[in-house]
């Protein structure tokens, strides 16, 4: 048996993190991954004629600052978006909003009145943010860890939001458990202004514009924002997958020993010791410390096991909602489309179709009911395909449709068709010439995802973002700081603190709270 | 009239409706006194008739007690056994097939939820009986193991035969075996072709058998036993009888003498096996199971918890619900349960007390009971000692084979 001193599970960009930063340490390191390649959902598939590109990430700002610095990986590619990313609002009314990057410090298309209440409630948005901001790089105080300098934290934390003045204060405690609904509506008229919020706040989330907390959703968004390059996003062009690879070669340079194709099928453990892992190849490797950078469901429940879990933790993470709720449509066109408007669809845009309120609302109601929306909002991308094959030229659509449920009503079998058919004349509407050039479609949905990628209910942040499964609560309040009750076992994936998209504070938190530790 | 089944199976005279066990009609053409009681759910006897004549039927002839209120779980799989592991804090692997164990199970901070006895029938198939309903819990530890759990407490209905001449009346009834049946062990017979499983079982302290059958044979079967008691005594008993027994026998009563940790609301209530005098019962060699950490952590630290004692109290007072004093004057403790016994002729108690590891306050503890005399309360101060229980050792109970009488 071959012996590590860190084995990490999943080479998911958590676990990309946590497996550099450790072998940085000068520990033996060994990362499995089930997949053929490293990224986990992040991951470059072959989707059309040889054509690689990540098949569910398609874009993603608030890559941790932090995470790019700890690691060095400035000195590798990264593909940033210099001038940020900018959105277009669209509506079949052709009355879009482009809202400028860094989340709508610019904006076309609405009056002059309108701009000046939305600066207002952006600048409101932003400070409030950054409590986020600020707990997101620490190890939560809870149960397990409660160290003097972490209660510090905590508490300059509260002081510094205090110190806003007792007006900011207090509008802080008004909005922080409030709906996004009423507050936009407070302030804003343009509908597709308001539905673009909506969505944004909601996306990824379980929850509708005027479900309580909703506002949440945006703040935790903001937070990423702020403790990202602000301005930059990563390149909607190969940005992901220079990230992706920039930690791959910081792990390599750091001495990791990678495991492809190596599908873990348990966690080895004697009297709640946790002293390696076994493949389903019957492969076998030790090690004292183990990281499972998966989600805590597969982590818990496959992999270690009911049988050397309290019964308590285990209903506790069975009662986490994981259910997948976003699934991703994936087209192919010879060229781009132009709009209604012959204004061309712009490749360096995000495209978001969320025409108001109230159609982002009632397409979360028909998630809470397990059916599909009769007009299903979503963003778009376009990546210009660059390529020696006969693809030059063409255009990658990389779609991500908001409220599909994990498990429809009925069963999926003939609907899959349907949905893809709904986004599909709904584009056409905003661009006619658009069905015409498509080559390629694929449409991932949750379960699919949840098989493909082995995350339990295909969530892309592994358990809801809310706010009962947030900071000291994720992914349940005594598994929160990284440790389990599995001595030698950590958890470092979306499932933890702070979680999220590609922010990789996780894996960077679950590394320090490793490297502490073994101090001791 | 008996009606045992359909609309008439629950009791409205009582502020919600009670359920009627099978045995209800036997008992309540027994009673006198109009002494009912709501035992989990079932209209249950209080006295049936004479609290004194009940007790002294379980010392010396043979009582009748319906137990059928108790929570019946039948556990089936082929991991059974690593299921149970989990649950309980007993080695189930070591416990044979045909014998009953008393046993716990605790959550994640090693606290006590309830107690409760474990039969294990054949190698997959147990039946687990405890005071509090826990299918939830049950059903929650099962996850990841190939077991079922089945609530049969509506189905199966039981009851408890103790006292010395309960042997021969078994064997009047036929059943063979009755003398090789060891203390906790059990098996499978037919009385009248009426099929039960019985164990030598109780919670009395004495010689006494605990019978489980189906409860369309019920009424029949009671009858059976009955006629055959005729001439040894036979007596049918409500709770308080058989608390005074239990007291006696020193077992304790969870949500009497300890609060399951899942009705706890202050968290210093709850108690570990150690602090109810079980520690004993707790295998941890046998690998993981629910508590297990939080028992191996609480041994090495050395915090005062409240614990479990006997005590035999100077005078004829009973102490029930009393406060227990160090010296005279600072409060230690209080006392759970508590008679006048009839066996040793003294005032005994069960209580729960923080005395930490100071051996000197063991001997200078007091009680303060408040007796009413004619309407008028006198104030005592007894002196206590604690004893290693149970009171009343009787060796009819585990001889074997049972005499004869």
């Amino acid at each position: 048996m071959k012996s590590y001193d860190v084995i990490v599970i999943g080479a998911g960009h958590n676990g990309l993190i946590v497996a550099s930063k450790l072998a940085s340490s000068g520990r033996k390191v060994l990362l499995i991954e089930a997949g053929e390649t490293y990224g986990g959902m992040a991951r470059s598939e072959v989707l059309f004629e040889g054509f690689q590109a990540p098949e569910l990430a398609s874009n993603a700002f608030g890559i941790s600052k932090d995470v790019v610095q700890d690691l060095g990986l400035s000195k590798y590619e990264i593909l940033f978006n210099e001038d940020g990313l900018k959105t277009v609002g669209l509506n079949t009314e052709n009355e879009n909003v482009i809202f400028g990057s860094s989340f709508g410090k610019s904006i076309e298309g609405i009056g002059k009145e309108e701009f000046k209440r939305w600066k207002e409630l952006r600048e409101k948005f932003f400070n409030q943010s950054h409590l986020f901001q600020r707990l997101a790089s620490q190890i939560p105080v809870g149960g397990n860890h409660k160290t003097f300098g972490s209660k510090v934290n905590l508490f300059l934390t509260a002081a510094k939001l205090r110190l806003q003045g007792r007006e900011q204060f207090q509008e802080l405690l008004r909005m922080i458990t409030m709906c996004i609904a009423d507050l936009v509506e407070e302030e804003l008229e343009t509908p597709s202004l308001k539905g673009l919020i909506s969505f944004d706040s909601t996306l990824g989330i379980k929850l509708g514009p005027r479900s309580p907390t909703s506002y949440l959703g945006l703040l935790y968004k903001l937070s990423q924002i702020k403790a990202s390059y602000q301005e930059k996003s990563l390149s909607i062009h190969g940005g992901v997958t220079s990230f992706i690879n920039a930690l791959f070669k910081s792990a390599e340079e750091n001495g990791v020993d990678f495991v492809f194709k190596g599908k873990v099928s348990s966690i080895i453990i004697s009297d709640s010791v946790a002293t390696g892992v076994k493949l389903e190849n019957g492969v076998e490797y030790s090690a004292k410390t183990i990281v499972s950078s998966i989600s805590p469901v597969n982590t818990f429940l496959d992999l270690v096991g009911a049988q050397n879990l309290e019964t308590d933790l285990t209903r506790r993470i069975r009662a986490l909602r994981y259910s997948g709720n976003t699934s991703k449509l994936n087209i192919i066109l010879e060229e781009i489309p132009k709009l209604n408007n012959s204004q061309n669809l712009d490749e360096n845009y995000r495209y978001v179709y969320a025409p108001s309120l109230a159609s982002v609302e009632s397409n979360f109601n028909s998630l809470k009911y397990n059916e599909l929306p009769s007009d299903p909002n979503f963003e778009i991308y376009f990546n210009k395909i660059s390529s020696e094959s006969s693809l030059n030229g063409a255009v990658m659509a990389s779609i991500c449709i908001q409220n599909t449920p994990y498990s429809l009503k009925g069963g999926w079998k003939n609907s899959k068709e349907v949905l893809m058919k709904k986004v599909i004349s709904t584009i056409q509407k905003l661009a006619p010439d658009f069905s015409k050039g498509i080559l390629f479609k694929s449409l991932l949905l949750p379960h699919e995802t949840e098989k493909k990628y082995c995350v339990a209910g295909g969530h892309w942040h592994h358990s809801e973002l809310q706010i009962d499964s947030l900071y000291s609560l994720r992914p349940t309040f005594d598994v929160s700081d990284y440790s389990t009750p599995i001595d030698g076992l950590f958890i470092c994936g979306a499932g933890t603190h702070p979680g999220g998209n590609l922010f990789g504070l996780s894996g960077l938190n679950a590394a320090k709270k490793i490297l502490r530790e073994s101090i001791k | 009239m008996i009606q045992s089944n359909g609309k008439n199976d629950r009791d409205i005279i009582f502020g919600k409706p009670l359920f009627r066990s099978p045995f209800y009609d036997f008992f309540a053409a027994q009673e006198t006194e109009g002494n009912w009681y709501n035992w989990n759910g079932y209209k249950s006897p209080t006295i049936v008739s004479d609290q004194e004549l009940e007790y002294f039927s379980i010392r010396s002839t043979c009582s009748v007690f319906d137990i059928t209120p108790l929570n019946k779980y039948r556990i089936v799989g082929s991991q059974a056994v690593e299921f149970l592991n989990k649950l309980t804090v007993r080695d189930v692997a070591k416990q044979n097939v045909a014998t009953v164990k008393y046993t716990l199970w605790c959550d994640q901070d090693g606290f006590v939820i309830d107690d409760g006895t474990l039969f294990r029938i054949s190698d997959n198939d147990f039946r687990l009986c405890s005071q509090e309903k826990h299918l939830p819990w049950l059903i929650d530890t099962s996850h990841g193991f190939d077991v079922e759990i089945i609530d049969e407490s509506k189905h199966v209905c039981g009851i408890s035969l103790q006292g010395p001449t309960s042997a021969s009346i078994l064997r009047l009834l036929g059943v063979n075996g009755i003398d090789n049946l060891k203390p906790f062990h059990l098996f499978q017979t037919k009385i009248s072709n009426i099929p039960i499983m019985i164990s030598r079982t109780g919670f009395t302290g004495d010689l006494g058998y605990e019978i489980f059958l189906k409860n369309n044979v019920a009424n029949k079967f009671i009858e059976r036993v009955w006629n055959a008691g005729t001439n040894h005594g036979i007596t049918a008993i409500g709770y308080n009888a058989l608390n005074m027994a239990r007291i006696e026998a020193g077992f304790i009563v969870a949500n009497i003498d300890f609060i399951s940790s899942d009705h706890a609301i202050r968290p210093n209530r709850c108690r570990r096996p150690d602090d109810l005098g079980l520690g004993w019962i707790v295998d941890l060699n046998k690998g993981f199971f629910n508590g297990r950490r939080a028992i191996i952590n609480s041994k090495l630290e050395d915090s005062e918890v409240f614990k479990i004692y006997a005590l035999e109290i100077d005078g004829k007072e009973p102490a029930e619900g009393s406060i227990i004093y160090y010296n005279k004057k600072d409060e230690v403790g209080t006392v759970t349960s508590a008679i006048w016994s009839p066996m040793t002729k003294k005032s005994i108690a069960l209580a729960q007390l923080k005395l930490g590891s100071s051996k000197s306050k063991k001997d200078n503890l007091w009680v303060e009971i408040y007796s009413l005399k004619e309407l008028q309360y006198h104030k005592l101060m007894k002196k206590v000692s604690i004893v290693k229980p149970p009171f009343v050792n009787l060796s009819r109970r585990s001889a074997c084979p049972p005499a004869k009488c």
